[in-house]
């Protein structure tokens, strides 16, 4: 046997494997072309959508744990509001208001804020405020609960208010739940912004198989007269429709990750957003991997879908 | 094997092709479909390789009735029959032994179990050292002798070949026969569209002679 026979005896199948997908490298055996007008096009659209939805999803996850932390945070504590009043000392108002605290079951501590620590409060909207001394401000007494208490609002509400004049008890519940009906808004809308990117990717896949069908119905064809089952068919189509989707699924959910470390990294400067941006936590980062891996499924099952329809077609 | 009774067949809303074809090719026949172009004599083969339905009549393929045959078990019937297309077909992105293997990979088999049998049938037909060529590198009769090894790699009972000497000179036309009556030799039904007379001359094997969509039988 000569050097050419060899050379020319058909090479092994290579494994196909994860790697291979995402890299681009298609398996030699397959029977689909391995590109076509669509493939870089497609790949290109299926990134922007990942990002998309890899941007949707960790808004959706910023937004709900902060309104857990914000709820945790205020729903075990009060402030009580001391306005100076013409007709009692502020030191009066103070100790009139703590007495009454003290008869009440279920608070565990509560305390007056000096001036330095409520100027301190202010800083970050007024500005530097302690060279304005003129300006009068209402003293704080910060009050913590016991994890069971079990207070009722409106008693000690009248109660304080009895005790001394321009004393007002604020539980932080209209300010709380203003700002969770705005969270559970910014969910929903990350929630209706993920389903149109599924519908959109599935619309472009669908446009795309066809296409794709379309430029390689000579193969198609073929693969059909020597008596490929369609399932066989739609496995190969399918399999090239994985690895494009694939590529792009990894290809967006690498823009979003370092899109989420540069606001994490913003933010964390401070003074680049109006309101502080916690960003992703590192636990957060995996479940972002779902966006690529849901992307590719949709992809690969719309794919299949239109082959099989369209096979359907034939006789 | 092969049974038609009083097909028709149209495209769409066209002018009937076929007009009351009936035929009966027997197990390990050999028959040549003879006719001018145009005629219907691909028509016929599509017929006869599942590719079309007839609008009316009966064509009963290895005992199945087509009209009546689920579409799950139309891939069977289609893998017991091989083809060799005018145009060739041979898939430009494969390789000569892609394709040639080709009705054995669709099967869903193990390249280990056909492997030697594709490098022995290429080999047999003269592509032994081609096997790794793109068919755009292929002459014109390399293309042929490729589409006939992928016609008859799996064994198929009856075999088509339309004008499967068109595009080859009178020798290699005459090897393709040889090749032909060889395999019809093993058994395998074969049935060879030409416009070559020679050919028809050469085998003295019956003709179904189409003219005008309507089909004749000549011993």
């Amino acid at each position: 046997m000569t050097d050419a026979d060899t050379s020319d005896k058909a090479s092994p199948r290579p494994a196909s494997n994860w790697i291979s997908l995402i890299v681009g490298r298609t398996p030699r055996s397959g029977i689909m072309p391995p590109a076509d007008v669509t493939g870089a096009t497609l790949v290109l659209v299926v990134a922007a959508m990942s990002y998309l939805a890899c941007l949707a999803f960790g808004a959706m996850v910023t937004v709900t744990r902060s309104a857990n932390d914000w709820t945790a945070q205020l729903e075990g504590s009060l402030t009580i509001q001391v306005k100076p009043h013409a007709e009692i000392a502020t030191e009066d108002q103070i100790s009139a208001a703590l007495a009454v605290l003290d008869e009440v079951e279920g608070i565990e501590r509560a305390s007056a804020l000096s001036e330095a620590d409520i100027r301190a409060l202010l800083d970050p909207w007024l500005g530097e405020t302690t060279e304005s001394e003129d300006l009068p401000l209402p003293s704080l007494i910060d009050v913590e609960l016991s994890s069971d208490a079990n207070v009722d609002m409106s008693r000690l509400a009248e109660r304080l208010a009895a005790a001394a004049p321009g004393i007002e008890l604020d539980t932080h519940r209209q300010w709380l739940g203003e700002l969770l009906s705005a969270a559970r808004s910014a969910v929903w809308l990350s929630i209706g912004i993920l389903s149109l990117i599924t519908l959109t990717t599935v619309a472009i896949v669908v446009f795309a198989t066809r296409a794709s069908l379309a430029a390689n119905h000579e193969s198609v064809e073929v693969l059909h007269l020597v008596g490929a089952p369609d399932e066989f068919v739609a496995n190969e189509v399918q399999r090239h429709f994985l690895q494009l989707g694939l590529r792009g699924g990894a290809s967006g959910l690498a823009a979003a990750v370092l899109t989420f470390l540069a606001i994490t990294w913003l933010g964390s400067e401070g003074g680049a957003f109006l309101l502080p941006v916690p960003g992703l936590m590192l636990s957060d980062y995996p479940w972002l991997l779902l966006v690529p891996a849901i992307v590719a499924l949709t992809t690969t099952l719309a794919a299949r879908m239109t082959v099989l329809r369209v096979l359907g077609r034939m006789i | 094997m092969v049974r038609f009774e009083n097909v028709g067949m149209r495209y769409g809303m066209g002018p009937e092709i076929l007009r009351d074809v009936s035929f009966h090719l027997e197990p390990g026949s050999l028959h040549f479909l003879t006719g001018p172009s145009g005629a219907g004599k691909t028509s016929l083969l599509k017929l006869m390789f599942l590719a079309h339905k007839p609008s009316r009549g009966l064509i009963s393929m290895f005992g199945h009735d087509v009209a009546t045959t689920s579409r799950a078990d139309l891939p069977g019937l289609r893998r017991r029959i091989g083809v060799v297309f005018q145009e060739f077909r041979l898939l430009e992105h494969l390789t000569t032994y892609e394709n040639v293997a080709l009705p054995l990979k669709v099967t869903g088999r193990n390249e280990a179990e056909y492997r030697d049998d594709v490098e022995e049938l290429l080999t047999w037909v003269g592509l032994g050292d081609r096997m790794q060529a793109r068919p755009s590198t292929l002459s014109g009769g390399e293309q042929q002798r490729a589409a006939i090894a992928r016609a008859v790699v799996g064994r198929p009972a009856l075999l088509l070949a339309d004008e499967p000497t068109g595009n080859v000179d009178p020798e290699m036309g005459q090897r393709l026969l040889r090749l032909f009556i060889e395999l019809n030799r093993l058994g395998t039904s074969v049935l060879i569209a030409t416009h070559d007379r020679a050919l028809v001359d050469a085998s003295r094997a019956p003709e179904l002679i189409i003219q005008n969509g309507e089909l004749t039988y000549r011993d």
